[in-house]
């Protein structure tokens, strides 16, 4: 065997665990799931048989699906969106010699590091009626009548579950753009300004461009993520109220639990599992495109 | 040759003993923190002959009943403490072991109250031994109500006028609290709780399948009652979605005035003092009955079942007797404040004489069981059928259609 080869070998045996590890933990629950979505497999019927493509006609053609998936569009758009722009601004902000700045670097992580669990206990004790902390406060300041159940309320509870995913997930871009952010360097803003250009030109034309490979990094992770959330919602509203905060991910969820639907369940997590496939895949393309 | 034999058979004792593993009990109410939990795990642990894990399982109901679907079959948990609902869902999905050859010869059959044996079959076989049970009534403040000069309702009418009359004139106080949040097991039992005076049942299960027996007119009623409840001005508008949380505590903070719930909220009182004044100032009746119904209401009755694929059945059973004995049960009640099955614990001084456990047991005999159904899709679309209602997207009798629709739709599966 050569020294090349050697090398090769070693660097297979080093990843070999690793690798292992995925294919039980990743790969096999996958596969083991694409296969569940073609049968009728649940808690009452064990033995499951064959049923073909029929999970899947079942969810494409229920209105329900459609209605779920824009939801879930729309969650995705908007806390990916406020968390994007709220953390390019507090990372520009972290970037700035301000006095105490140290400081807010670490603090600003707690939300993220805070169980979801326990973020969404913290913030329905706050919204409950009567004495929770908002409620209590709208009271004190004389504007009881606009006191209510927060996430009872249909008007309010989707932008609050917006709201705690904002609020969880902000510092992480803050934290992953502030390190792009000082990578950027120094000179392409010295140039820049001696050829003239504005604060609002520098951003536009240096510090974004520049910021392109962390947020596409930060904006693939969490565009997964929430699309896959299901515990800020499920903890906080259970989907409801009528609905109005059910989520494609709540609904496997329901299917599998509720319902005890396995095979049913799996179509709907393959079917979210190749969208998000499809995405992940597109807008890696588009930015190395627009990079070459 | 002698040696040899007792060599052969010290190697084989000693790798009996090797390979022999503990048994398995999850037991929410040996996890979750509560007054009497360290009492409850010491009294468990010092009566027990078998050799059992001093892990007890999840201390949520849901999440052990989903490890336990995931695990089961290796055997472990041995012994699992359920509610109702999900005893069913288990039983239908074969993971239970029938006990009925068990409970033939156990001793102590006679001590329990047949209906709360009767609620734990399923398909002619009984898959729990029954640890505790309560029924849902009316708790109201005595105080409130005498000073008032009002008058404690007897039918839903009057519910809705008293709950509506203290609402708009008790400053800081509602008349009535309903959970209707999505998925909240208490909704559920909220809702049985009024249409059990309507129809003891809600399902018949036959040879042939599971059939739908509510009527569109029954379901109507009880979800005009939630309407009137809430466009009447009984329950604020604002408290629509709420949870557990805000009801029993609610109540027992002093904001409402009325409240239908089951003996536990008696643990509040360990919490501060003021919760133990308000529950010392509440008076426990019978839930207002409608004007063309009977007694009724909601009944819980929680089991011990078995792991159908538990190593040792017959081990697996000496751990459901500890854990449902007469000493158990009767620490394990009176500390939760809750009742117990048993007739010789419910006989005890500290019970008999306990004016909050006796107000509770008065009611026993208008219990309800739940049909021996899987009741997980009829739970969520009773929900939802009361949020179209509450947030005004149907009508009662819209939502009612909607409702007995989904109920038939799904009844084969159930």
């Amino acid at each position: 065997m050569t020294r090349e080869k050697k090398r090769a070998f070693m660097g297979y045996l080093v990843v070999l665990p690793a690798l292992l590890l995925f294919a039980l933990l990743m790969f096999y629950p996958s596969v083991q799931a694409f296969f569940d979505s073609f049968t009728n497999y649940s808690l009452y019927n064990q033995v499951p048989g064959f049923i073909g493509t029929d999970n899947y006609e079942v969810l494409l053609t229920d209105p329900d699906f459609w209605e779920l998936f824009g939801r879930t569009l729309v969650l995705v758009g908007l806390a990916v969106g406020l968390q994007y722009v709220l953390g390019v601004t507090l990372a520009l902000l972290l970037n700035e010699n301000l006095k105490g700045m140290r400081w807010v670097r670490y603090i600003i992580m707690i939300p993220w590091v805070i169980p979801v669990v326990s973020t969404v206990v913290m913030y329905d004790w706050m919204v409950l009626p009567d004495y929770g902390l908002i409620n209590m406060l709208l009271k004190n300041i004389g504007l009881g009548h606009l006191t209510r159940y927060w996430f009872g309320d249909p008007a309010f509870a989707f932008p609050l579950i917006v709201t705690m995913h904002v609020w969880r997930n902000m510092p992480f871009y803050a934290i992953t753009l502030f390190a792009g952010l000082k990578s950027i360097p120094k000179g392409f803003y010295e140039a820049a300004e001696i050829d003239g250009a504005n604060a609002w030109q520098r951003f536009f034309h240096i510090t974004l461009p520049q910021l392109k490979y962390p947020s596409m990094i930060v904006i693939v992770l969490h565009v997964l993520w929430t699309f896959n959330n299901f515990d800020f919602i499920y903890l906080s509203t259970g989907g409801g109220p009528v609905g109005s905060t059910e989520v494609l991910a709540t609904k496997v969820y329901e299917t599998a639990w509720s319902y005890f639907e396995y095979g049913k369940a799996s179509a709907l997590g393959i079917l979210m599992m190749a969208l998000m496939l499809v995405f992940s895949l597109a807008y890696v393309k588009l930015v190395r495109s627009d990079q070459a | 040759m002698k040696r040899s034999v007792i060599v052969v058979l010290l190697v084989v004792v000693l790798s009996l003993f090797a390979f022999s593993k503990p048994l398995t009990l999850w037991h929410t109410q040996m996890v979750v923190e509560w007054a009497g939990r360290a009492d409850v795990v010491e009294l468990f642990e010092s009566s027990t002959d078998q050799d059992v894990e001093e892990d007890y399982g999840p201390a949520l109901y849901r999440e052990a009943l989903q490890k336990f679907i995931i695990q089961s079959k290796t055997g472990n948990p041995d012994v699992i403490e359920l509610v109702l609902e999900q005893m069913f869902t288990l039983a239908k999905g074969n993971l239970l072991l029938p006990l009925d050859e068990y409970w033939d010869d156990y001793e102590d059959k006679d001590q329990y109250y047949q209906n709360a044996v009767d609620a734990l079959t399923f398909n002619g076989k009984l898959y729990g031994v029954p640890y505790n049970t309560n029924v849902r009534l009316l708790l109201y403040r005595k105080s409130v109500f005498e000073e008032n000069d009002l008058e404690v309702p007897g039918n839903w009418e009057e519910l809705i006028n008293t709950a509506a009359y203290i609402t708009k004139n008790i400053d800081g106080m509602q008349g009535f609290m309903f959970t209707t949040k999505t998925r909240e097991v208490r909704a559920f039992q909220e809702f049985l709780s009024f249409y059990f005076q309507l129809n003891k049942h809600m399902f018949e299960v036959a040879d042939d399948g599971v059939k739908v027996v509510a009527k569109k007119e029954q379901l109507e009623q009880v979800l005009d009652l939630y309407y009137r409840m809430f466009f009447d001005g009984g329950i604020s508008l604002n408290e629509r979605g709420a949870d557990w949380k805000a009801l029993d505590y609610g109540y027992t903070s002093g904001n409402y005035a009325m409240v239908t719930v089951g003996p536990w909220i008696w643990g509040h009182r360990y919490e501060e003092e003021s919760r133990g004044d308000v529950l010392d100032d509440t008076g426990i009746v019978a839930i207002p009955v409608a004007e063309n119904g009977t007694p009724g209401t909601y009944m819980e009755v929680k089991p011990i079942s078995v792991n159908r694929f538990t190593d040792d059945k017959d081990k697996a059973f000496e751990i459901v007797k500890d854990v449902t004995s007469k000493e158990f049960q009767f620490l394990m009640d009176s500390q939760a404040g809750v009742l117990s099955p048993r007739k010789d614990v419910m006989n005890m001084p500290e019970m008999r004489d306990n004016w909050w456990l006796s107000g509770f047991a008065e009611y026993m005999d208008t219990g309800v069981a739940l049909d021996p159904v899987s009741w997980e899709q009829p739970q969520n679309l009773i929900i939802e059928a009361i949020q179209k209602v509450i947030y005004k997207q149907d009508t009662p009798e819209e939502a009612a259609e909607w409702l007995l629709n989904n109920l038939k739709r799904v009844a084969k599966s159930l």
